[in-house]
């Protein structure tokens, strides 16, 4: 699955750029790590009582990395909030 | 606090909460000891290496969805280290109970052992992998 970032240095503006990117595990750690890019919170639901970060059927905004992320939604406790209006332009374009 | 029953602990791994499912908990938090000792000296001298730490945490096993193996089998596979944090209650924060944090890649999941008519649990441990090491938040 893909994130979000934003680039903080004029490294990570030239390396990586601000937007949705396709990193790989190691490259998002290097990347937040050495602080050249942060992920930009999006939104997810809470499905279980067991989530710390919301309460059940809640959409809360998270900046998750990538493993982090996978591992909540394997495990039933998140799932991603896609906007509508992302979702409309997506069904413009398969038309 | 006075002296206590370990009855209510919290047991919080990558924000799921899972203390309903946990029965017992092994809290490391060790440095290495290093031999200083140089010729001529008369009593060895130690100084404090590097720090570690480690948790174990001993669950009931529950295979349901978004139970015990759902939350804890991701993290085998995953190298981003997540937060595991316990308590000795299951109250907030505070002096008196604080947290025992760190952030820590698991390194051993034994999702399924026991012999017939035993209770299914097992042991997951997890390993520091930070620099901060284990911190005792109180708020």
């Amino acid at each position: 699955m893909t994130n979000t970032y934003k680039a903080l240095t004029e490294i990570g503006e030239h390396y990586y750029g601000t937007g949705e990117l396709d990193l790989s595990v190691t490259a998002e750690k290097d990347a937040l790590d050495a602080g050249h890019l942060e992920i930009v919170p999006r939104e997810y639901k809470v499905l279980s009582h067991r989530y710390e970060a919301g309460k059940q059927g809640e959409v809360v905004k998270l900046a998750l990395r990538m493993e982090t992320e996978s591992a909540l939604i394997q495990g039933g406790h998140i799932e991603r909030v896609d906007k509508p209006a992302a979702k409309a332009a997506e069904k413009k374009e398969t038309k | 606090m006075a002296h206590f029953v370990l009855t209510d602990a919290t047991v919080i791994i990558n924000s799921v909460t899972l203390s309903d499912h946990a029965k017992a908990v092994t809290v490391e938090d060790t440095s290495d000891q290093v031999d200083l000792t140089a010729f001529g000296a008369t009593n060895k001298t130690y100084g404090k290496g590097l720090g570690d730490g480690k948790f174990t945490i001993e669950f009931f096993q529950d295979f349901a969805a978004g139970e015990v193996h759902a939350t804890l089998q991701p993290l085998i596979s995953s190298t981003t280290p997540v937060t595991v944090e316990v308590r000795a209650t299951s109250a907030a924060r505070s002096a008196t109970n604080p947290g025992i944090v760190m952030s820590a890649l698991m390194f051993n999941y034994n999702p399924l052992s026991g012999s017939i008519g035993d209770a299914s649990t097992f042991s997951a441990e997890f390993q520091n992998a930070a620099q901060g090491g284990i911190t005792y938040p109180t708020s």
